[in-house]
């Protein structure tokens, strides 16, 4: 049998068991959803805030209304598990065996991913539903295909991105304590919180050149009908590129981080 | 007699408290890293806390009586009570191993106030600082920006309603995880107070009459940041004020009496 397969399995059961975590991890989000369903009411109904974001309001809401799940979605949590087998040593029993790390990683990760994803697909199902009938969101099978390919390609980049951010445990053993800030910080860039293209062309400019917008924003930004065709397919390029390039950075990284672990593991 | 006695007990526990401090701030100066971390932590939050400020900023509207300079100022109440609700969370997290692995009959033994002991022996003093600083810049940012007035009533009444604020938030937001003594797993507790906790992202004025209703009078959260800044802005109502205070009292009696019914729960987990 695929010893990934395997792997993938176990990812799966595992996310199975800690279901009540992920249950109340979205119960928080909702919160957050609320606040911002208020805030951005307010200012839609009040000021020609659409002017300012560039977003329409009902581009807004179904943002809000996905983003904050994308995000969840995306998130990956193995990062403080590679540290650990870099700091005590759990590295050894990976290296003996027939399977490549990162591709362990890659295929617990996605397993993980599987339950979390059939349960968020449900509920975004039904809020975009509401949106469809709600905010006049207009939605074809097409777009929905899109954004599931996207959504899979991003929480492929979040992992390599997460990847790299975790083998950072070769150099810096302590590097765990900044996993929280780290995160935290790329889900905001991501657009996890707001999309950050409200704040001005150049900052979206900017932020398109950076890998972490389309982990969240580009996603969540193909539903609520923002970008053509054009714009969608750059955007699905962007994500391919960055998974490659991403890629090679934890080849390389694992490669010279092996040679330290090596060097200093007894 | 009473009031002598009183003042005698109120000064042992202030003393006590400062041995607590002086014990946590050396332990985390000891294990700096962790310091460090917590301070980096709260920044990583606060970044959360910010960028609401700069999408307000960005739409450049009022929220009723509320210019963005405003809102910096009820943000930054906000972080500056995040980072008091901060100094003494640990303790509220440890709550429930304490009770499950029946560590707290070392504390029952002890000859002070089982509540002040367990809820306020370890202090953090690394998200505390972080969240305390940032907050305190954006008060006078904001305040500043907006005009307002300088004088000895509003300053005294301010930090009068921020220290009401603290009594407020430990005692509401202590009931919660005083679940443990009778369910296992609080976590899911804490992830929803946590939650409540953050609805005070925006001023008050965003949500609804109703929400607006059931966060002062029934969850009070939003006499938390909202009551002191509205009071600097002239325009927290008399009647409000007296709820400003009352609210504290009333829910820190609540508490109390939830922490003896809990106690009196309470049967070591040994055999």
């Amino acid at each position: 049998m695929n010893p990934y397969r395997c792997v993938f399995q176990m990812g799966m059961e595992k996310s199975l068991e800690y279901r009540a975590n992920f249950f109340l991890s979205l119960l928080s989000t909702v919160f957050q959803i609320i606040m911002q369903v208020f805030l951005w009411n307010y200012l839609y109904g009040n000021s020609d805030a659409g002017a300012v974001t560039g977003y329409t309001y009902s581009q807004i809401m179904v943002y809000t209304l996905l983003a904050a799940m994308v995000s969840k979605l995306v998130s990956t949590g193995f990062e403080y598990e590679v540290n650990e087998d870099i700091k005590n040593g759990g590295l050894n029993k990976y290296l003996v065996r027939p399977v490549h790390y990162m591709s362990y990683r890659y295929f617990s990760f996605l397993g993980e991913k599987i339950p979390q994803l059939m349960l968020l697909l449900l509920i975004a199902a039904a809020l975009v539903t509401f949106s469809v009938l709600r905010l006049g969101l207009v939605l074809s099978i097409g777009r929905i295909l899109v954004f599931l390919a996207a959504l899979v390609l991003g929480i492929t980049l979040n992992f390599f991105l997460f990847y790299c951010v975790a083998l950072i445990s070769f150099w810096l053993t302590d590097v765990n304590l900044m996993f929280g800030t780290v995160s935290v910080v790329i889900v905001v860039i991501s657009g996890g919180i707001f999309p950050m293209d409200i704040f001005g062309e150049k900052f979206a400019f900017v932020m398109g050149l950076l890998p972490f917008g389309y982990t969240t924003q580009f996603p969540s930004n193909i539903i609520n009908g923002r970008f053509d065709t054009v714009q969608i397919a750059t955007g699905l390029l962007c994500q391919l590129f960055w998974i490659v390039l991403l890629f090679f950075a934890g080849k390389v990284m694992w490669k010279r981080g092996l040679h330290r672990f090596a060097a200093v593991g007894g | 007699m009473r009031v002598n006695h009183f003042l005698k007990e109120m000064k042992r526990y202030l003393r006590l408290f400062g041995v607590f401090a002086k014990f946590s701030l050396m332990s985390q100066l000891e294990y700096r890293a962790n310091f460090v971390a917590g301070v980096a932590v709260e920044l990583g939050w606060m970044l959360i806390k910010l960028i609401y400020v700069a999408v307000v900023y960005r739409a450049g509207v009022n929220i009723g009586i509320l210019t963005p300079d405003h809102i910096m100022l009820f943000v930054g109440i906000y972080v500056m009570m995040t980072g008091f609700y901060m100094f003494y969370y640990p303790n509220f997290v440890s709550l429930s191993s304490l009770v499950r692995e029946g560590g707290l009959d070392l504390h029952i033994v002890k000859p002070v106030s089982l509540q002040f002991l367990v809820t306020l022996r370890q202090l953090d003093f690394g998200m505390f600082l972080a969240d305390f600083v940032a907050g305190v810049i954006m008060i006078v940012l904001g305040w500043q920006r907006a005009g307002l007035p300088v004088n000895f009533v509003s300053v005294v009444g301010f930090i009068f309603l921020i220290i009401c604020a603290n009594l407020l938030t430990y005692s509401m937001f202590l009931i919660p995880h005083l679940l443990c003594f009778w369910i296992v797993s609080t976590k899911g507790v804490a992830d929803l107070t946590a939650a409540l906790w953050d609805f005070n992202n925006m001023p008050q004025l965003i949500y609804g009459k109703w929400m607006q209703r059931i966060g002062t009078f029934i969850l009070p959260v939003f006499v938390i940041t909202n009551f002191p800044g509205l009071f600097v802005m002239g325009e927290l109502s008399a009647g409000m004020m007296v709820w400003a205070v009352a609210a504290p009292v009333l829910f820190f009696f609540i508490a109390r009496a939830v922490w003896k019914c809990a106690v009196r729960n309470y049967s070591s987990a040994s055999s």
